[in-house]
């Protein structure tokens, strides 16, 4: 094989350089390829398989299209639709078969309406035929989407089609479930090892006196770790239990939390898990913010700031960002960016500069808070997106809706 | 050419430097301008430039292409700085639009030359460390391969496939979604 690579390259004449220009330059027109067309030019040759495969090319490709991410916004959608079941008794539970569209936010100039911008394209789909009942919010992480359910964790990437099932939890069983189970769980990524990791609560006791689950810890999972694949306690305990049923934030190589809610009063704080020590801390919340009257949400921001938005009146809406730099929070401060007169709780999916207002979403309504008018626009409306190879929604319910970046991370060893 | 550096001159000319080509040609371009690539940056900060920088690696055919493209940038990087501290957000943003609305249309018409002439420019892009050329190069070159087979890849650029005929078949049923 050697012998015909030199042969053939002697033969270029001055016409033709240029493979030479290929193999100087390869990586850098590589890196600024979809997904999809990398995929299929693992079969180019050697060399580019290698190249598309090499961990250090993944994470290069992936900051490129998360800088794309800044000039054009794009979010992966889950429509989940409702099925009648019949197992122990009939009822209803979510659809088992987890579809993932994709959908450009499209700059807004003046005229355009949600008629121009409602076309999500498919991205990828599987059937766990009936393995869950109910779904959690699902959370992005480059490339990678998280969806806890209430019998099993599954990690997805979307892009290159992959996913995986984690095992059941060793100090928390979903399939066990009962009164002690806590729906608690997220996944984000070890800077220090560059693996990705997912992290779930559990009770260590119960209160004799009151009957309630106190004493949390935490387990870890390493995703396509040397481990083989089994769940780690990790050494050290939260300084407070968080809210049983949730889905961590990440930012940076940190989960976020909020704590349950009579510590969360007392302790005026979020719970953070650095992913690379192992350690958690708390995040004080804004001073202005009142966690016992205020309803607030978390979210993350360009993988790079953690957002907080929060009902501060019944007409007004604030939101806080919080930088998240991978030495750690110790110097990070709240900055309050906007306070606008929207109700109701709404996650924070986009600020200006890198969308043209303030991108909100709650349930099927993606909206736009256009600054320069203090009004709030549709933008599009989940249940009447065109999905691009969609079967016909039969009772579509409801929808996870989060940021996307592609990307080649690969989630099986 | 005026010989930079000579004497009463020096001071107009200060702002100057002048670009050799591998066939001898002298460009002479402001420092604004060929500051864009980070190479001559350093060589101006390192007090190199006297008596020209020879780029043995260019063609004057390029290195005129790689000119016109930096004078165009450094122009439209200094109206922002400009009038970034003269105009009210709004403004700015409005002029900011502007100025990419008309770089947008420059780089499209730059970017209208044969495939041979493209990669000189990447290969002088990337000697050269311009970011915004060797994005705009690059990016060019991977919309036009994007959507095509790993069999018209190999042929558009003479790549010998080295995979076994296993090897290839297994990578293909792995990767066949990305086929369809």
């Amino acid at each position: 094989m050697e012998v015909q690579k030199t042969s053939a390259k002697r033969n270029i004449t001055a016409a033709t350089r240029t493979p030479e220009l290929m193999e100087e330059l390869v990586t850098e027109i590589l890196v600024r390829l979809p997904v999809k067309s990398l995929r299929r030019f693992e079969s180019v040759c050697k060399a580019w398989r290698s190249t598309i495969s090499d961990p250090v090319f993944i994470r290069a490709h992936l900051r490129r299209s998360a800088s794309n991410w800044e000039q054009n916004p794009c979010f992966i959608i889950n429509p989940h639709t409702m099925e009648q079941v019949i197992r122990e008794e009939e009822c209803w539970a979510f659809s088992s078969h987890l579809c993932f569209y994709q959908w450009q936010l499209r700059p807004q100039h003046g005229t355009s309406s949600c008629e121009n911008n409602n076309v999500a394209t498919f991205l990828h789909a599987k059937d766990f035929d009936g393995e869950f009942n109910s779904l959690a919010y699902f959370k992005h992480c480059d490339g990678l989407v998280f969806a806890p359910t209430d019998t099993r964790l599954y990690v997805f990437n979307p892009a290159t089609r992959e996913s995986i099932t984690l095992p059941d939890g060793y100090l928390n069983s979903l399939r066990v479930g009962g009164q002690g189970c806590c729906y608690c769980a997220g996944l984000g990524l070890d800077p220090g090892t560059g693996k990705y990791k997912v992290v779930q609560a559990f009770y260590r006791s119960v209160d004799p006196d009151t009957n309630m689950w106190t004493d949390m810890g935490m387990e870890v999972f390493t995703i396509a770790g040397d481990d083989g694949g089994v769940w780690r306690e990790i050494a050290s305990n939260p300084p407070y239990p968080v809210v049983r049923s949730q889905t961590a934030v990440t930012v940076n190589g940190f989960l976020f939390w909020r704590i349950a809610k009579h510590h969360q009063e007392r302790s005026r704080a979020i719970l953070h898990l650095s992913l690379e020590q192992e350690e958690f801390g708390i995040t004080r919340l804004p001073d202005s913010l009142d966690p016992s009257l205020d309803v607030f949400i978390l979210d993350v921001l360009c993988g790079r700031d953690l957002c907080l938005t929060a009902c501060t009146s019944v007409t007004v809406l604030t939101i806080w960002t919080l930088p998240v730099v991978k030495e750690g929070l110790i110097n990070s401060q709240w900055v309050r960016r906007y306070s606008i007169e929207v109700m109701g709780p709404w996650h924070t999916m986009s600020l200006p500069p890198f969308s043209d207002g303030i991108i909100l979403w709650a349930g099927d309504t993606v909206c736009c808070y256009d600054l320069a008018t203090s009004e709030l626009g549709i933008l599009c409306e989940l249940h009447r997106m065109r999905y691009e190879e969609a079967p016909k929604w039969k009772n579509l319910f409801s929808f996870n809706f989060n940021p996307f970046t592609e990307s080649l991370v690969r989630i099986t060893s | 050419m005026a010989s930079a550096g000579s004497g009463d001159e020096k001071a107009a000319a200060a702002a100057m430097i002048t670009l050799i080509s591998s066939d001898n040609e002298k460009f002479e371009v402001t420092e604004a301008t060929a500051t864009l690539s980070q190479t001559i940056r350093h060589m101006i900060e390192d007090g190199c430039t006297d008596g020209g920088v020879p780029l043995p690696n260019v063609t004057s055919k390029i290195l005129a292409r790689v000119i016109e493209y930096c004078k165009k940038h450094a122009t439209a990087a200094a109206g922002e700085e400009g009038s970034s501290s003269s105009f009210s957000d709004a403004a700015f943003l409005e002029v900011d639009r502007a100025f990419l609305e008309e770089l947008e249309e420059f780089d499209d018409a730059f970017l209208e030359v044969d495939r041979a002439t493209l990669f000189d420019l990447i290969l002088a892009a990337n000697y050269l460390d311009i970011k915004g050329l060797l994005n705009l190069t690059c990016q060019k070159v991977a919309d036009s391969v994007k959507g095509k087979t790993p069999e018209q890849i190999r042929e558009m650029y003479n790549i010998v496939n080295d995979l076994t005929p296993e090897e290839e078949a297994e990578i293909r049923r792995e990767t066949q979604w990305a086929f369809e």
